[in-house]
């Protein structure tokens, strides 16, 4: 009886030092490696706030946004999210705060290029949070960048407007001359181009909002005045698809949601983001702490076709028009590599070669021609990641200065 | 107005309401206002009580919130107060929100032009300019109000006149004053740190607000100042007049041109002044977006404040927590622009509260 007693009383006795020392041991360490990365997971949920530029039921940019956003709140029971729309750029650091401080969110999202600075601002007041900046190039130990781009998809588009253009002129309605705008510009001529070398691109600006409607429509009406038959355009409304609609022999290209529906004789194709996919990619690899507040600032995704965050078309797995197919398939072209092909069948190439894990094609490979005719992409050479990101120049072929 | 069993008749009411009853009168339709607004959130599904509350809470119950609140009232107050001293002539400025850009443009153009001088220099020199866009561009308002053929030349010019000035600023930011960092965005540069207002550190609040409550006093002692009903000051008494009744001013040997155009430029050099405090002291650069419609709630303010100073500064920061503690509105899931209903609104009863305090309703039933 008494020897039991004693053998349980050693196993208390040595359980009682064991903790004491691992305690012991435990706090020392912490001590000398100083706090820790923060990770949210610690609590096992997650909240995430994001800030749009625009309403989110723009049908544009804003909108993908939030239902990228809605995509992974409803998958995942340790995620919350919250947003606020139409943020004006001058209010981006105060709402951050807001978030932050009032919503407890322990990652903001800012979805337009124009909160860059507040962003890394904001990464400074709040070093124990973490931030994206989408289509950014600025990174800090918390703050990281993600996009996905559409210049491929234009490139696709152009290929198409060049072999279906009568008129030779194609029209781009464009809210502000910012890189991104100014890459999809160029992309869309430089796919016309190749189909059609005499092809030039007229393009409208807007210089008001990115969700202006009754602007759309005035530059849409002054491109088609002007011969263009052939419409893209970066404005968050499809007010440019209803125009061509309207106008009989005009024909236009879908932007950034599902517009065909808009425009079902009218839409050839277009470009189509899954915001989804990338959302939840960031989410999930903060939640299980692969990401935390201080391993951000090598994090930038840049996802195209080959990542799935992007694809062709006016509707979700509709590539290109039905109405349309026929007559691309009638048209033949001759390329230095690939021979004498239908332009149908040269878009599903180019597609096929965007995807492939090498990305065997790059719109943006020399010789190219700025409008001045000097040569900003050497013969053989693609265009770097950095200066795509950051172009300020425009093709040869494109019409139209951004100063009224 | 006769109806098959109803008569309705609009009459004048006999004497002014007196002070409390007309706070009363105030109050009550701003409840009303609310009220249009609450039965709104709740077809939403949106527990009006608890986002009223929330409002109520971060615009002046958090640090976050009433440091935004006490930021946006610098305009709005700057604004209402301007607006109150034509709305008491009877001239009808509604085109604040012009006056206040190119206030705005008015200041960007000296902190470019002089971005060497001192600060003590610069800022007063880009305030007077402020102030002197502001007053040119309300003037016409003034001339036409008095030598119109039209009842109603004033709101319809001065609402007008917001355009060029936005216009003249998108000109702007795209063209000369473009930033040549700005990767295509339109804006200007940063403006210079010498024309930089001084900000509560941590806060958007800046010294503007010194000056705005000053000149709330200078225009209360004197414009509006009273002894027994009466302003104290000639010039206060002649406002006054011509706002009750024009003829009876002008046998009276009151000049109406001189009252509107007095009148005007204060009110336009006031959101002038406003718009120089906005883009020096909390944007830091010229947009074409910069007012988001301060000029517009400026005459809601200026109403629900009764057009007197005191009442002004209050309004003035229920409109300042309503767009401080908006973001709630969003968080509660209902869309950004229910703000601006929100505002719509309120103007509404406000102005319906206007419309009772100088006349009344009578109806009888027809046999």
């Amino acid at each position: 009886m008494s020897e039991k007693i004693y053998g349980l009383n050693t196993v208390l006795v040595l359980a009682v030092v064991f903790i004491i020392v691992g305690a012991g041991i435990g706090y020392g360490v912490s001590w000398a490696v100083g706090p820790g990365a923060v990770s949210p997971t610690d609590l096992g949920t997650l909240k995430a706030g994001f800030i749009y530029v625009g309403p989110i039921g723009d049908f544009g940019w804003s909108h993908a946004h939030d239902q990228g956003r809605q995509f992974v709140d409803d998958r995942y029971d340790w995620l919350e999210t919250v947003y606020l729309e139409s943020v004006p750029l001058d209010q981006t650091g105060n709402r951050i705060d807001y978030l932050i401080n009032e919503q407890g969110c322990d990652v903001v999202f800012t979805t337009s290029y124009g909160y860059m600075d507040a962003t890394i601002e904001a990464g400074g007041d709040h070093p124990d949070k973490m931030f994206f900046h989408c289509s950014g190039y600025k990174r800090a130990a918390n703050v990281g960048t993600y996009f996905a781009d559409f210049y491929q998809l234009y490139y696709l588009n152009g290929l198409m407007a060049g072999a279906l253009t009568k008129s030779g002129k194609i029209g781009y309605v464009a809210a502000f001359p910012i890189p991104e705008l100014i890459r999809h510009i160029n992309a869309f001529e430089l796919g016309a181009q190749e189909v059609n070398s005499s092809v030039t691109c007229e393009v409208k600006w807007l210089l008001t909002e990115w969700y202006d409607p009754v602007a759309a429509r005035t530059a849409a009406e002054s491109l088609i005045a002007a011969g263009c038959d052939m419409l893209a355009f970066t404005e968050d409304s499809p007010t440019v698809l209803q125009v061509a609609e309207e106008n009989e022999g005009v024909y236009a290209f879908s932007h950034y949601s599902p517009m065909q529906s808009y425009a079902p004789t009218s839409c050839i194709s277009g470009q189509l983001a899954d915001w989804g996919v990338m959302y939840e990619d960031i989410l999930q690899k903060i939640y299980l702490g692969q990401y935390d507040n201080t391993n951000l600032a090598d994090v930038d995704y840049l996802w195209l076709m080959k990542e799935g965050g992007v694809e062709l078309g006016g509707l979700f797995d509709v590539p290109i028009n039905t109405l349309f197919i026929d007559d691309l398939d009638a048209i033949n072209v001759t390329d230095p590599i690939l021979g004498e092909l239908s332009v149908y069948d040269l878009v599903m190439k180019r597609i096929d070669q965007m995807t492939d894990i090498n990305v065997v094609f790059e719109p943006f490979t020399g010789p190219i021609y700025d409008q001045a005719d000097m040569l900003m992409i050497e013969a053989g050479e693609r265009a770097t990641t950095f200066e795509l990101l950051t172009i300020t120049w425009f093709v040869k072929g494109v019409i139209g200065d951004p100063t009224p | 107005m006769k109806l098959r069993f109803i008569e309705i008749k609009m009459k004048k009411r006999g004497e002014k309401p007196t002070f409390m009853l007309s706070v009363i009168i105030r109050l009550l339709s701003l409840a009303m206002g609310l009220g249009v607004v609450a039965a709104l959130f709740l077809l939403q599904g949106v527990n009006p009580l608890l986002l009223y509350f929330n409002i109520f809470r971060v615009a002046f119950f958090t640090q976050y919130g009433l440091a935004e609140t006490l930021s946006r009232m610098i305009p709005l107050l700057c604004i209402g107060i301007g607006l109150s001293v034509p709305f008491r002539a009877k001239i009808d400025n509604i085109g604040a929100e012009g006056q206040f850009l190119v206030g705005a443009i008015a200041a960007a153009g000296v902190a470019f032009s002089f971005p060497d001088l001192p600060a003590v220099l610069l800022i007063p020199l880009m305030f007077a300019a402020g102030f002197a866009l502001g007053a040119l561009w309300a003037i016409p308002v003034a001339i036409f109000r008095v030598m119109g053929k039209f009842k109603g030349a004033d709101v319809v010019l001065s609402f007008l006149m917001v355009f060029p000035a936005y216009l003249l600023i998108v000109y702007l930011v795209n063209g000369p004053w473009k930033d040549p960092e700005g990767w295509g965005f339109t804006q200007s540069p940063l403006f210079p740190v010498n024309s930089q207002i001084w900000q509560l550190p941590g806060t958007r609040i800046h010294l503007t607000i010194l000056l705005v409550l000053a000149l709330t006093f200078l225009i209360h002692y004197y414009l509006v100042r009273t002894k027994e009903g009466i302003p104290e000051t000639k010039l206060g008494y002649e406002i006054n007049v011509v706002g009750e009744n024009p003829e009876a001013g002008a046998a009276a040997g009151i000049n109406f041109l001189k009252i509107a155009l007095i009148t005007m430029i204060i009110s336009g050099g006031m959101a002038g002044l406003a718009g120089v405090g906005e883009v020096a002291g909390n944007l830091l650069r010229l947009r074409p977006e910069i007012s988001t419609g301060l000029g517009f709630t400026g005459i809601v303010v200026a109403w629900l404040g009764g057009l007197n100073p005191l009442g002004i500064i209050l309004s003035s920061l229920f409109f300042a927590g309503l767009l401080a503690g908006g973001v709630e509105i969003q968080m509660a899931g209902l869309p950004v622009t229910v703000i601006d209903l929100f505002n719509g609104s309120i103007l509404f009863f406000v102005l319906l509260a206007e419309f009772f305090m100088r006349f009344k309703i009578e109806w009888r039933i027809l046999k």
